[in-house]
């Protein structure tokens, strides 16, 4: 060392700071020294600081011998790859070298590391590399390699098709080891999601492809299952035999204690199921009710609650799976709130005519809880009982009348007010009923401790049996003297139906009512802004001047049908959708995948056996032609178009109505309640909608 | 855990732990660094690849740990020659002597390499490589076109060498640990 920076050095003393002694420990002439600097670099990294700075000189150390350094080193670029993308290619030799290493361990994580480096400069270098490992002797090298083909695919679609590695890719799903094979289908179904060019084949599954993964399905890591069970699900079988083939050797998995794989296989068999006979069908359901419970008797409530959901799918696909088994839901006390609920839920599905005793008797308890939440939503389900097995509406009632007179409280009364008012649409006009329910609602409602939803449930029964009410004129007198003021457009709107209806029954005459209709009218027309609302006053009040009593009567005093069932239902093509995707978020969002996610542009195509015997460029080249393909890319078109066509029209009417109703409040999909309690023809409501627009 | 670590160091230091002298093999692209690694490392000619990255051997030679980097000579990997200058006690510079149109990209690296502050007690050697090649410069031919004579302030040598044949390497490096003697011990 010269004298002159010898001086200068010790002029300058020695510098500190963490950084500086990393970094001199990094480029240190000690080989222990630069592997505890290396430690502490990783330690600083999962602690979350940043030491990309240190980037070239941890990278010196990539090129070792020892196994953990390279490890830790390789960690590190994978971290901060991205802060330093130029320099990233100063490891290109030693990804090289290592994936030549003899040891398997070292050319599989050289091989991953690579690809988990997303820096474009690294694809050119990737040629090599992948090529080998994807050929690699050792499972282990060739399954990592695989997964590294989505990975390459995702930065870099073309080079990774020109360089042919997703051609290797699809011939590794023949391969002889399960572990590659499954993580190789699982890249084919990586890449079929990434892929946006439409002519690209990515995953055929063929019936040679199903046998073999039939094979291989018992000796796959769990991941590994999951993966081949959706291969299994993708393909649709062209034989009853072929379907039974494959349900017969997932029935196996239904044992397995991993939940994923059970609701997957689940998801296999129901869908195979259907090519069979109707005994055998059935023969297999009933072997799916035992798995189908031990996806609730997991310790982990979450879990519980995935199970739940999914069960919740299926069993209105199949309502009769777990017919017996209702008292495997019932709530336990340490259950969490949302278990509760979604158990609740499932009880409703499984009640009837045998079991709605014991049902009813759980409900008591649940109603006798201290989360309001599960009170209402009890209550609720002793309504939906009610309507559901009309054998029960007798206990249903009495039940809900212990609970008041038992319990009380403004939460029960008004949740007790909708059900019960829910129970009379489902059966209008019995006498016995009525005049059990009604004097019930009118001795406990209390509009000071009323909610929304009691308050408009009180007032439609008003308006629909007023007959029945006891110091009707009191009552009416009284909310609209106190009460009208502070009602949101929504009850306006039921109070505005119930009053005229009053006015038009023939056994109640008195100027109290006849006033209270006039002022409402006044009220309305004068000072409501909501424009739906004001209409719909006006057209009564014109309908009324007309003075045509059948006219009126036909209109106003119309019966609505009564209700089927107030269970929450998906549409058929909606359940059918979820069904196909049990075991996925969709189950959990109760809505199919293409609702939240950008659906895959790409089908997974099948191709059937006699395709396969072509080779491989005309077989793609025959592909577009084939009735197959052709078929489902027009409907996808077509599809495609009708959305376009159903979303555009949709949105024009929307701005339309926006344009003229720029004051509406109540959303055009709210009044659905309004409208069935309002009893009011369907065709005025027509009436309505098109006076909204001009 | 900081006195464990100092503990362990000084331990190192003294007794098991012997230093690591760290030299750099610098050239252009296509030069023979990488197969002079491997000749020095191994003593045999292995077929190479372009260097992408670095290679990096440790040998033993004369009772000292030498820590040998081959850096890619390429000219997008050069920028980056930068970043392992520290700490370095020598540097060889591996001339490729029948590329007579580059020997003045050679020089023009070498010298704004030798400006650089981390380098500027550094030995350095010059392999004027490929002697066995016919038309080859002979070391005093590269040593001109290269300039080393303005050289001060530096202890440096030139040596003709064929990594293939494995001629001079040994010549080259004995010098260099004479002097690297001096500077380290």
């Amino acid at each position: 060392m010269s004298l002159e920076k010898k001086i200068r050095n010790f002029l300058q003393g020695p510098r500190k700071g963490e950084a500086y002694e990393l970094k001199s420990g990094l480029v240190s002439q000690y080989k222990h020294e630069r592997k505890d600097a290396i430690q502490r670099v990783i330690q600083a990294m999962t602690l979350g600081k940043d030491v990309s700075s240190l980037f070239p000189d941890v990278l010196k150390n990539i090129a070792t011998y020892d196994l953990e350094q390279k490890k830790l080193v390789y960690l590190y670029l994978m971290n901060y790859a991205k802060t330093h993308p130029e320099l990233c290619i100063l490891a290109v030799n030693t990804f090289v070298q290592d994936t030549e290493d003899p040891n398997p361990l070292i050319r599989a994580l050289a091989i991953r590391t690579m690809g988990c480096i997303r820096v474009n400069k690294m694809v050119d270098y990737m040629e090599i590399p992948l090529q080998r490992t994807l050929k690699d002797e050792n499972p282990y090298v060739r399954k990592t390699a695989a997964i590294c083909v989505a990975k390459l695919f995702d930065l870099n679609p073309q080079v990774c098709i020109e360089f042919g590695f997703l051609d290797d890719l699809k011939n590794l799903v023949n391969d002889g080891n399960p572990m590659v094979i499954s993580n190789a289908l699982n890249s084919l179904y990586e890449i079929n999601d990434l892929n946006k060019s439409k002519d690209l084949d990515i995953l055929i599954i063929n019936y040679d492809l199903i046998k073999n993964l039939l094979l291989v399905l018992n000796e796959c890591t769990e991941w590994g299952r999951i993966t081949v069970l959706k291969c299994l699900n993708d393909y649709n079988c062209n034989s009853a035999e072929e379907a039974n083939l494959i349900i017969q050797r997932v029935i196996p998995q239904l044992q397995h204690i991993n939940p994923a794989i059970v609701l997957s296989s689940i998801k296999t068999i129901l869908k195979h199921n259907q090519l069979l006979q109707k005994a055998s069908q059935d023969a297999n359901l009933k072997k799916l009710s035992s798995p189908l419970i031990s996806l609730i008797s997991n310790p982990i409530p979450e879990a519980q609650y995935v199970g739940l959901k999914n069960i919740r799918i299926i069993l209105e696909k199949y309502p009769d799976i777990l017919s017996k088994e209702l008292r495997v839901f019932f709530i336990k006390y340490s259950d969490p709130l949302y278990l509760k609920l979604e158990k609740l839920d499932i009880m409703i599905r499984l009640s009837n005519e045998n079991n709605f005793n014991l049902l009813l008797n759980e409900l008591k308890e649940y109603s006798m809880e201290f989360e309001p939440s599960l009170i209402k939503k009890s209550i609720k389900s002793i309504g939906l009982i009610a309507i559901k097995l009309p054998t029960s509406i007798i206990k249903c009632i009495n039940l809900i009348i212990e609970l008041i007179d038992n319990r009380g409280g403004e939460l029960i009364i008004n949740e007790s007010i909708n059900c019960l008012t829910t129970i009379l649409r489902k059966y209008p006009g019995k006498n016995d009923l009525i005049t059990l329910i009604l004097p019930i609602i009118s001795n406990n409602f209390k509009i000071d401790e009323a909610t929304h939803e009691s308050i408009m449930s009180y007032i439609w029964l008003m308006g629909e049996y007023p007959n029945y009410f006891t110091g009707l004129t009191k009552i009416l007198s009284s909310l609209w003297e106190n009460n009208f003021n502070e009602f949101n457009n929504e009850i306006k709107l039921i109070w505005l139906n119930s009053i005229i209806k009053i006015n038009l029954n023939k056994n109640l005459n008195n100027e109290i009512y006849s006033n209270l209709l006039q002022k409402t009218l006044n009220e309305i027309t004068e000072n409501c802004d909501d424009i739906d609302l004001r209409d719909k006053a006006y057209i009564y009040w014109r309908l009324l001047s007309v003075n045509d009593e059948q006219l009126t009567d036909k209109i106003i005093l119309h019966k609505l049908p009564p209700i089927d069932s107030v269970i929450k239902n998906f549409s058929p093509q909606i359940l059918n959708e979820l069904i196909n995707e049990l075991g996925t978020l969709s189950t959990i969002y109760g809505k199919p995948s293409s609702t939240f996610i950008e659906a895959p542009s790409n089908e997974i195509k099948q191709v059937t056996e006699e395709k396969e015997i072509k080779d491989e460029n005309l077989l793609d080249f025959d592909d577009e032609e084939e009735e197959g393909g052709t078929t489902t890319k027009n409907e996808n078109i077509l599809d495609e178009l009708s959305d376009l066509f159903t979303n555009n029209s949709k949105s024009e009417t929307d701005d339309i109505l926006n344009l003229f109703n720029e004051m509406n409040i109540t959303q055009p999909s709210q009044p659905s309640q309004t409208s069935s309690q309002s009893s009011q023809p369907s065709n005025s409501k027509n009436i309505d909608d098109l006076l909204d627009l001009f | 855990m900081g006195q464990t670590f100092s503990f362990t160091n000084i331990f190192g230091k003294l007794f098991y732990t012997q230093k690591e002298i760290r030299i750099l093999i610098l050239g252009l692209d296509g030069a023979g660094k990488t197969t002079i690694l491997y000749r020095l490392q191994m003593g045999e000619v292995v077929t190479t690849k372009p260097t992408i990255g670095f290679n990096v051997e440790t040998l033993k030679y004369k009772n000292l740990t030498l820590n040998i980097w081959d850096l890619g000579g390429q000219t997008s990997i050069r920028p980056y020659w930068r970043c392992y200058y520290s700490n370095t006690a020598a540097v060889i510079f591996v001339v490729d002597s029948t590329d007579k149109d580059r020997i003045d990209i050679a020089s023009k690296e070498l010298h704004l390499m030798l400006k650089e502050e981390e380098l500027l007690d550094s030995a350095l050697l010059v392999f004027a490589n490929k002697q066995d090649q016919p038309g080859a410069l002979t070391a005093a031919e590269v040593s001109q076109a290269l300039n080393l004579t303005e050289l001060k302030d530096r202890s440096w040598s030139i040596v003709a060498s064929s990594a293939i044949k494995g001629e001079g390497l040994t010549e080259g490096l004995d010098w260099l640990m004479d002097v690297i003697k001096d500077e380290q011990l």
